[in-house]
């Protein structure tokens, strides 16, 4: 025996195992310390008495060779307490680069299973990016203003109509000067115009906003270009207009000249003052606006409005109101209420039904009148994705477990090698936290394009709804952190597991040995149950919202969807007077009658659901049945002759108007039905008068129509009414017509029409009508949730063929030898496959009974939502739980297959 | 009593010890006391450390990322505690062996030269 094999290195493996085994156990420095340098003397001590030195003798000159041990002793501990200081921090460190490398290499091994994890998380993550995008554009995102945590918006509330709605100018005043819980406020109001830029020929529609005069200044914007308008400025009535940032960027080009130059509105000059930051997009939540002019120079842009300025019951503005500090929204109530009764007092005429609501700006989004409906909206959405992604995170878990199984051996070994429970259960966590980030990017990836393709959604109505949607950092965070948890619950099932299993058994059973044990198959078992059952979950969402969109396409609108084409145009630019109008579009009418293929042709101002509604005041002598008020705010149409045989609305008592109610006869209106059952029950409203103004001239019902939507799909019954075009002509109205072949085929030839009575006539939203309906706000809500729904639902579905097909296929993975034997006994095949099979079917019935029970739970949630359609409707959860079914069999066939197919020979022999 | 082949030992120069215990370590992976016995065949007993010395090095080195240690049991079962080279260490071995050498070899050249006549 050499000297060599004595000092310790008979075995290599066998040391580095006990070495390693031991690191775990550290003790503190000075004891290691004693220990290192006793060990050391004794050895020494040793050797020398091998070599026939008595023990003491021995001993002594061991110490003497050492040198001064106490010295050393304490020169040492203190280098090792310094040590284990820096020591620990750096070995985290080095144990994670380790730990990470590691992952990236068991990741390449393994490309498929880790595509398979990639994707099915990445499409999670994705998903729940995006929802939380859009989501977060519309109701989380601060305004980029002044004070924006103090914003609360006001609005006017009368008992005709209790929602929330605009408020007049004259009452915004009164509200600004509530200093006692009001800092300030603005007041801002949509309005259209016709716009002709510097050295344009052609005029363009643009969306302004009227603004009061502290506009820019309260809410503390800045210019991009030039300057915006002072509150002097404004006061002085000076025709300026600034534009915004995109209308600036796709109009102008950003050119910065364009300041000090005139845009014409409504033919009227008015100077560019400036450009505002592209931060800001403005204050109204659902509309792009291109360009603001003060509110004080309606009377040059627009004649007809300019007593708004005065008139109370004018209500068309939003207000946002600046609370004081440590003023609550309640005390702003308050405040408010006792305004409203002050007000009624003063002006009983105008202001007898008065209220006023108020809500912190951010919880009234996108309008205090829908708000409450908003967050539920969110929340259902948010709830699916989560699902989405939980669904994810499970079937990610289960393919971690199938992968974690047949890597029991390699774990075995480096457990052997000495890497200690912990160790093993990090490593494995950071391999799952590194297929989450991979995971992660994939969905952001993902978000962006999806965010960006909702954000270049053109939506067939003709003002410019906003869609700004992008991903920010609250996004990213908090996608970043689900897909952190995800990492981590994903990999901790597994690495627990794996850390608990004893190496002899693990050794023993070897990688494919006996049917795994018990515990580990009902885990799995319950993964794929709860997988099926959230998977039908999100798949009878999207049956609920397909069936609405069905249901919304098949309900009686009251009018007719098919066979109509619309054209709207706006004369504000030409300048007529009334007499004009009515000549010019009376003309219109009569031309496109004449085109072949045209049954009938009629115009109106507003469309059905097209987002543009206009309201006037309804005086009757006595007071309103049900109410001790004689005046009622009543949405209308302004339309011509023949509207109602062109829109394919019936009429149920009466007539239509016709050329002979005009500006000179008689005031007529039409009515629906809902009306006259509110103001003349069960008496013919045909004949009954009222006025507009309690000092205006009679107006006499001529007809009553058949109650249609006229905002929303979903709406109750309203009263409506519909007045003459003749006898109140408007400046923007849309042709509708009739027609035999298809609509779309006539646009050319109705066009053509337009440019021959006036080429100056702007003309925009050139549709059908199906498109409109479809494509514009009517279906808007239930199309997008059929959309989102159906999206998430075939996720859901693709996750559980997944997510069974892993969980089949591993088990059959495991059972290689047993169906080997089997087969070899002379167990027939199908026999085997039925046996695979069964294990998927039963996961799958306690997979789809838990599903359809959550289902009948939670679906109600959406009632809100839906069209049409119960939100328990069996015929949805029936079909969807079928589906499902079929789909789990198949998936569960595949392996099925192959474990009948096996060739006993190989299945023996492959351990 | 051990017997040495030359003489007496010699005491070590500044910094050799460092060097010496990196060597130890690139041939095998050991206990303090396997570094002292290595020293000792290797120099065949030339060189005179004391061993208590050999310790605070060992840790020095260890702090400064050149070697490692962990706890683990010799060959007679006895708790010791073993180091091992770190890639930094080969690193550094590999430049003072170049060093040393360029040493030596300029010392044996300027020792070998005859002085000049006056």
């Amino acid at each position: 025996m050499t000297d060599r094999d004595r000092m310790g290195t008979n075995d290599p493996a066998d040391s580095v195992r006990k070495r390693r085994f031991l690191n775990l156990h550290r003790g503190n420095p000075a004891d290691d310390v004693a220990d290192e340098l006793a060990f050391h003397v004794e050895m020494r001590a040793a050797l020398l008495m091998q070599r026939g030195v008595a023990e003491s003798a021995a001993k002594q000159e061991a110490l003497r060779r050492f040198g001064d041990f106490e010295t050393v002793r304490a020169e040492c501990e203190s280098l090792e307490r310094n040590k284990t200081r820096t020591r620990s921090r750096a070995m985290l460190l080095a144990e994670l680069l380790q730990d990470i490398k590691w992952a990236v290499r068991s990741i390449k091994r393994a490309p498929a299973f880790a595509s398979v994890v990639v994707l099915t998380l990445g499409v999670g993550i994705g998903a729940n990016a995006s929802i939380f995008s859009v989501v977060n554009a519309y109701l989380f995102r601060p305004l980029p203003v002044r004070e924006e945590s103090r914003l609360a918006v006001v609005a006017q509330t009368s008992k005709g109509s209790p929602l929330p709605g605009s408020v007049s100018y004259p009452n915004y005043l009164d509200v600004q000067s509530l200093k006692t819980v009001f800092s300030d406020a603005v007041l801002f109001q949509v309005n259209v115009a016709s716009a002709r830029a510097p050295g344009s020929n052609d005029a363009e529609r643009v969306f302004l906003n009227l603004v009061s005069d502290n506009y820019f200044s309260a809410l503390g914007l800045k210019p991009a270009a030039g300057s915006l308008i002072s509150i002097a400025g404004a006061r002085r009535k000076e025709a300026l207009i600034v534009l915004d940032y995109r209308y600036w960027s796709r109009r102008f080009n950003r050119d910065p000249s364009i300041v000090g130059q005139s845009i014409r509105l409504n033919g009227t000059p008015y100077t560019v003052a400036g450009v505002i930051d592209k931060s800001f997009m403005g204050t109204e939540q659902l509309v792009t606006i291109d360009a603001y002019i003060p509110i004080s120079t309606i009377a040059q842009f627009n004649s007809e409005e300019a007593p708004m300025l005065e008139n109370r019951s004018w209500s068309s503005s939003r207000v946002l109101a600046w609370l004081k500090p440590e003023v609550g929204t309640a005390r702003a109530q308050l405040a408010l209420t006792s305004l409203a009764r002050e007000l009624a007092r003063k002006y009983p005429d105008e202001s007898t039904d008065l209220g006023f609501a108020v809500a912190p700006e951010k919880l009234a989004r996108p309008d205090l009148a829908v708000s409450k409906m908003v967050p539920w909206i969110a929340g259902v959405f948010l709830g699916l994705t989560t699902l989405v992604l939980l669904v994810a995170c499970v079937n990610v878990t289960n393919l971690m477990l199938a992968r974690s199984n047949s890597r029991q051996s390699e774990l075995a070994v480096r457990r052997a090698l000495g890497a200690g429970n912990a160790r093993l259960v990090r490593q494995l966590l950071t391999e799952s936290v590194v297929l989450s980030v991979m995971g992660l990017m994939l969905g952001l990836i993902l978000a962006r394009w999806v965010t960006g393709y909702v954000s270049n959604f053109h939506l067939a109505v003709d003002f410019p709804v906003r869609f700004n949607v992008s991903l920010d950092w609250r996004v990213f965070a908090a996608t970043a952190t689900i897909a952190v948890l995800a990492g981590i619950i994903t990999g901790i099932a597994p690495a627990l597991r794996s850390g608990r299993g004893s190496l002899a058994d693990t050794l023993r059973e070897g990688s494919r040995g006996g049917t795994g044990n018990v515990l580990r198959q009902r885990l799995q078992g319950t993964l794929v149950v709860a997988q099926i059952a959230v998977s039908l979950v999100l798949i009878i969402s999207a049956g609920l919202f397909a069936r609405s969109v069905r249901a919304a396409a098949n309900t009686d609108l009251g009018f007719r969807i098919d066979h109509q084409l619309l054209m709207s145009t706006d004369i504000a630019l030409l300048h007529l007077n009334a007499g004009q109008k009515r000549v010019l579009f009376a003309q219109l009418q009569e031309r496109a009658t004449t085109l072949p293929g045209v049954q009938s042709a009629a115009l109106a101002r507003d469309l059905p659901m097209g987002g543009n509604n206009n309201s006037l005041d309804a005086y009757f002598d006595e007071n309103i049945p049900g109410t001790n008020s004689n005046t009622i705010d009543i949405y209308y149409n302004t339309i011509t002759p023949r509207y109602f045989e062109t829109i394919g609305m019936k009429l149920l008592a009466g007539r239509e108007f016709t050329a002979d109610d005009r500006d000179s006869t008689t005031r007529v209106v039409i009515i629906n039905a809902e009306m006259a059952k509110q103001f003349w029950p069960n008496r013919d409203a045909v004949g009954q008068q009222f006025r507009f103004r309690k000092d205006g001239p009679k107006v006499l019902i001529v007809g009553v129509a058949t109650n249609s939507k006229y905002m929303f799909l979903n709406e109750p019954p309203r009263p409506y009414l519909y007045v003459p075009f003749a006898q109140r002509p408007t400046d923007q109205m849309t042709l509708h017509l009739r027609t035999t072949a298809d609509p779309a085929t006539l646009a050319r030839a109705a066009r053509e029409v337009v440019r021959g009575l006036n080429p100056e006539l702007a003309l925009f939203g050139v549709k059908t009508m199906e498109t409109h309906l479809n494509f514009g706000l009517a279906f808007l809500f239930v199309r997008f949730g059929a959309l989102v729904a159906t999206t998430l639902g075939l996720l859901g579905l693709l996750q559980s063929i997944v997510g069974l097909y892993g969980v089949v296929s591993y088990g059959v993975s495991q059972r290689t030898r047993e169906f080997g034997i089997r087969l070899a006994l002379g167990a027939s095949s199908s026999v085997v496959a039925r046996d695979v099979l069964k294990q998927g079917a039963v996961l799958t019935a306690i997979g789809l009974t838990v599903g359809l029970a959550i289902a009948a739970a939670s679906t109600r949630l959406m009632n809100s939502l839906l069209f049409g359609v119960s939100a328990t409707d069996w015929e949805t959860f029936a079909v969807a739980a079928v589906l499902l079914g079929v789909v789990a069999t198949l998936s569960a066939y595949v392996p099925a297959r192959r474990a009948s197919k096996l060739d006993p020979l190989v299945a023996l022999r492959a351990d | 009593m051990e017997a040495h082949i030359s003489g007496e030992p010699l005491d070590l120069l500044r910094g050799t010890l460092d060097v010496l215990i990196l060597r130890a370590l690139q041939l095998q992976s050991t206990h303090g006391f396997g570094v002292a016995r290595w020293i000792e065949q290797a120099t065949d007993d030339a060189l005179r450390i004391e061993e208590g010395s050999l310790y605070p090095a060992l840790y020095r080195l260890e702090k400064r990322g050149l070697i490692e240690s962990e706890w683990g049991f010799s060959d007679n079962n006895r708790k010791a505690r073993f180091y091992s080279l770190t890639r930094s260490g080969r690193t550094q071995l590999r430049a003072e062996t170049a060093q040393f050498s360029r040493f030596a070899a300029a010392m044996f050249k300027a020792l070998a030269i005859d002085p000049q006549p006056a």
